[in-house]
């Protein structure tokens, strides 16, 4: 009697955790669409393709101070204890963990995807402005991929907290904060002209349907904003497919002036880089 | 967009498209919750949860559309939110809205049901990311292990079916002591 109970509750258990599974999954899809049902209106829905910029890894790479980059075990949120064996030298991620980053999944639906960021003295900055060697302060249970995790509530960017990393320990935490005297510059980032929503209207406009496609991704590019705002020397960082990275490059080629990064309150040269994020299709938009 | 298309997207895997469409019955909800001591936060999470409702009732194969789904996503929501104010404090709540004849028959059965299953997905999702990524993929995407093992950076597939294991009886044990204090407090539905 005592031991069908038991099979009983087992086979509920077993019924109800898988269910429980694909709620996981369905309010995962659910808060996308929420994503898309509110901003649909300004998201560039296009009728072949779609893309999304993602705002996270964006950051500007200073080309004429690289010398000043010196970047300590710190952080930035508040200070945690770390033992000694989690600190590792910092390595700029491959392509493939930086869209990990821009797909992870999220946490009690942000906005915005959870997106990874690298930041030097409490200020985000492309990964690839974190020079080699540098030592980066990185917490971590079974993790792969070092990162400071930025979770973006109501839209807004903003670091993790004591608690929430604590409760993120099979996530990565990367934070860092330059050597002291080290870093004497501050630097702005190069800036579209009317900020990242005149951004997301200028694609919205200009991608061009993908046709025949319906592949899903990202596409990384990275350009050089001169003094004058001159968009020049895009590269592509992270390839979808020719079309999609045909189309990325275009349009970004096309931009209209950005407004430079400052240095010193001075105009200077700066690299950025931008995600593109192609969504799968959605028609009757 | 009618009724039985969303049904039909929903049925061909469209998950996300036919949810875009759904949301559109979210100002209704909306407006319900924010009338009855509650915030346009709570009308999301309680819509989100109606939302999964419906959609584990098309997948099932003798479903079929008896009412519209707007009105199905309200009732749901007016249910659960009038649960949720059982749960709160009654003297900050008010509840103003007329208990109506047009929530279909199975309605309780069907929440009291779905609570369990969202105790498990509370369970699961306490565990942290990388447990729930593995369950995930397995159970769900129906991933191959080596295939896991490999894009979550495990040493092997023997490592990460021991981690897969773990997860699932730790989940199965958070779900049990979950599942026996709720008992004491959830409100029953009839």
């Amino acid at each position: 009697m005592a031991a069908s109970h038991e099979l009983r509750d087992v086979v509920n258990d077993q019924r109800a955790l898988r269910e429980g599974m694909h709620r996981v999954d369905l309010r995962m899809s659910a808060a996308k669409a929420y994503t898309s049902y509110r901003f649909g209106n300004w998201w560039p829905w296009v009728a072949g393709s779609t893309v999304i910029v993602a705002l996270g890894i964006a950051g500007a790479l200073l080309l004429s101070h690289e010398e000043v980059h010196t970047v300590q075990v710190a952080n930035v949120v508040d200070p945690i204890a770390l033992p000694q064996d989690t600190i590792r030298e910092a390595r700029a991620p491959d392509s493939a963990s930086v869209d990990r980053a821009t797909h992870s999944r999220t946490h009690a639906e942000p906005l915005v995807d959870t997106v990874y960021v690298a930041t030097v003295n409490g200020k985000r900055v492309s990964w690839d402005s974190i020079p080699k060697g540098a030592v980066i302060v990185e917490q971590r249970a079974e993790a792969s991929q070092e990162a400071m995790i930025t979770t973006a509530d109501g839209g807004d960017l903003r670091p993790l907290t004591k608690q929430e990393i604590a409760e993120r320990l099979d996530s990565v935490v990367l934070l860092g904060q330059p050597a002291g005297a080290a870093v004497t510059s501050t630097t702005t980032e190069p800036m579209f002209k009317g900020g990242w929503d005149a951004m997301h209207r200028y694609l919205q406009v200009n991608i061009r349907p993908i046709a025949k496609s319906d592949a899903s991704g990202t596409v990384i590019v990275d350009f050089l904003v001169d003094e004058l705002g001159r968009i020049s020397d895009v590269q592509l960082k992270q390839s979808l497919s020719e079309a999609h990275d045909k189309e990325a490059m275009r349009v970004i080629k096309g931009m209209p002036k950005w407004l430079p990064c400052k240095t010193n309150g001075k105009p200077a040269r700066c690299r950025m880089t931008v995600p593109l994020m192609f969504g799968e299709r959605l028609r009757d938009k | 967009m009618s009724d039985p298309e969303i049904l039909a997207l929903i049925r061909q895997g469209k998950d996300h498209q036919a949810f875009v469409k759904l949301y559109a019955h979210l100002p209704m909800v909306e407006r319900m919750v924010r009338q009855n001591s509650g915030s346009r936060a709570d009308a999301k999470d309680m819509f989100q949860d109606a939302l999964i409702i419906f959609h584990r009732k098309a997948k099932g194969e003798d479903f079929v559309l008896t009412s519209a789904i707007g009105t199905f996503l309200y009732s749901v929501c007016r249910n659960l939110w009038r649960d949720e104010l059982r749960r709160r404090d009654k003297a900050l709540t008010k509840w103003e809205v007329e208990d109506t004849a047009d929530d279909p028959a199975d309605l309780g059965a069907l929440l009291a049901q779905e609570s369990g299953f969202k105790l498990a997905e509370k369970a699961l999702t306490s565990l942290g990311d990388k447990c729930l990524e593995i369950l995930r993929r397995f159970y769900i995407a129906k991933e191959p292990l080596m295939h896991i093992a490999k894009s979550l950076g495990f040493a092997g597939e023997g490592a990460a079916k021991t981690r897969k294991y773990k997860c699932l009886e730790e989940a199965r044990k958070r779900f049990r002591r979950m599942n026996t204090s709720a008992h004491a407090t959830e409100p029953q539905h009839a």
